[in-house]
């Protein structure tokens, strides 16, 4: 499986990374950026998107809205990264179209079986 | 010799007589103690009128709004705070009703207002209706009744309140993300996938950790009490068997219970409580908990439900250290712990039972603890009972096929006593 991560910040990808391809066998693509993360989406058709929700610029839900918009990569499943952990913020993230939501701070150890669960059920 | 008449007794009107006294057509003796009464009044009228500007200018100075009404409901006089509060020039409030800045102004108000402190609404000169403390009070000045106010204006308290708000908001929020790569690379380095470490390194790593763990309950408990306080926590209303409240609370704590070697039983219930399922599960998880924490090693924890006063109470019992009655009150309040020592030794933040009388109160329940010393403690909380309609005996009202009679760090089903 080929995972698409965007997050603005360095250390959580980092984590992430290490935690998806050490421990889920998940090879990782990263993006530091929404509008990065729109165009690596494009050019690398991953099977599924971890979006982290709030980023300057291009946040989590625009970067989801302008994945739909593309019909190239309107169908790849999309999990978001939280650090709002409310069940009401969980329920508005998945009316917007996501296929679940992951909470930080995430599990490491945990994360790829979190992410595979979700995929699973969507 | 001629004897004064006696003098008035207002004070103004003694004076005045005096000075129309003809004191030198007065004896001598006479002469000097009427000069020494005339000194004495003049001294006394300056203390009035020091006194008197002493008072207005405590009055005009005063952070909280203080207004008086006639009988007839029409204000008499406001300090500046009272017309600053309603956005009005002092003049201009003298005389209007007091109905016009209070529009709840009713029949039995001022009777219901007569607590200090009450909460009522207020109504600002551009129309604002806003959140204002008003206490008031009946008193008599020369034969009339009139009533004296004072206003304390809230909505400064809310914006306050929104700013702190914001603020834990916010700080909770930064602090997440350095806690995701600080707990994920510890929780990397311990897992042993970025190569093996030394035992010394891998015990300082758990230590870390852990301590990191801490950390992000804490933020969890303050994130989840800001949102009690301000009733922003989801709270749903359905019916909860507690028999499966009480059996989803056990499945997450056996493994912490297999550790300290400490048996859970849980009674069976046929009660059907009315609540967030959730919420009610996250107080359940916190008692138990505790209860474990502060266990001897082999000891029991027992659960079990009984209803009283109509409602349902839900019960934890340890075999512990117990509680003197000093702290049973204390103990529900925010980072409170019965021994200092206790948030670093037993992990806690201080923070549970706080969300756990929260989280009751929300369901319109209450929370306490009976315990002495020694003899360990037992915690329970009252929430209502859902309708007769909604209590169908749910199919897992009794303890599943996890309920095995093992002893230690798993759940014992035992008959009711």
């Amino acid at each position: 499986m080929r995972l698409l991560l965007i997050d603005d910040d360095d250390d959580v990808r980092r984590i992430a990374r290490l935690s998806l391809t050490r421990i889920g066998a998940i090879e990782v693509v990263d993006a530091a950026s929404g509008q990065e993360g729109v165009r690596k989406a494009w050019e690398e058709r991953p099977d599924a998107i971890l979006l982290d929700v709030m980023m300057p610029g291009e946040d989590g839900p625009a970067t989801l809205a302008a994945l739909r918009a593309d019909p190239a990569t309107a169908a790849i499943p999309v999990i978001f990264l939280t650090a709002k952990a409310m069940t009401s913020e969980v329920e508005r993230l998945k009316r917007l179209g996501a296929a679940g939501v992951v909470t930080k701070p995430f599990n490491p150890v945990t994360l790829a079986l979190e992410i595979r669960a979700i995929l699973e059920a969507g | 010799m001629t004897t004064p008449a006696p003098l008035p007794q207002d004070e103004a009107a003694r004076l005045a007589a005096l000075r129309a006294y003809n004191v030198l057509a007065s004896p001598p003796e006479a002469q000097l103690e009427l000069r020494a009464l005339a000194a004495k009044l003049r001294e006394s009228e300056a203390r009035n009128h020091e006194s008197e500007a002493r008072a207005q200018s405590i009055i005009d100075h005063m952070l909280s709004g203080l207004l008086t009404v006639d009988e007839d409901h029409l204000i008499e006089s406001v300090n500046p705070a009272a017309a600053a509060i309603f956005g009005y020039d002092g003049e201009e409030l003298v005389g209007s009703p007091l109905s016009m800045i209070l529009p709840e102004l009713g029949a039995s108000y001022v009777e219901q207002t007569a607590a200090p402190g009450s909460e009522r609404k207020g109504r600002r000169k551009n129309g604002e209706i806003f959140r204002l403390e008003l206490s008031l009070c009946h008193f008599q000045y020369r034969g009339r009744q009139l009533l004296a106010g004072i206003v304390r204006d809230l909505s400064e308290l809310d914006e306050v309140d929104r700013l702190k708000r914001e603020l834990v908001s916010t700080v909770n929020h930064e602090l997440r993300t350095p806690l995701t790569s600080i707990r994920g690379s510890l929780t990397l380095i311990a897992s042993g996938v970025l190569g093996e470490i030394s035992a010394e390194a891998g015990e300082v790593i758990a230590l870390a950790e852990r301590n990191c763990l801490r950390l992000i309950a804490l933020t969890n408990d303050i994130l989840d009490l800001e949102r009690l306080d301000v009733g922003n926590l989801e709270m749903k209303s359905e019916p909860v068997p507690v028999a499966r409240l009480l059996e989803r609370s056990c499945e997450v704590v056996l493994g912490m219970a297999a550790d300290q070697g400490i048996g859970i039983e849980t009674l069976p219930t046929p009660l059907v409580a009315l609540g967030d399922d959730d919420r009610l599960y996250q107080v359940m998880v916190n008692l138990l908990s505790n209860a474990i924490k502060f266990s001897p090693r082999g000891s029991l924890v027992t659960l079990s439900a009984v209803e009283r006063q109509g409602q349902a109470e839900i019960r934890v019992q340890d075999r512990g250290r117990g509680i003197s009655p000093a702290f049973h009150a204390a103990i529900f309040e925010r980072f409170q712990q019965v021994e200092t020592s206790d948030a670093r030794e037993k992990g806690g933040t201080g923070l549970g039972l706080a969300i756990c009388k929260s989280i009751v109160a929300n369901h319109g329940g209450t929370i306490g603890v009976e315990s002495s010393e020694g003899l360990g403690s037992t915690f329970w909380f009252r929430i209502p009972l859902a309708a007769d309609g909604e209590r169908a005996a749910p199919a897992n009202a009794n303890p599943g096929p996890l309920a095995q009679p093992s002893r230690f760090g798993r759940r014992t089903a035992v008959e009711a006593r």
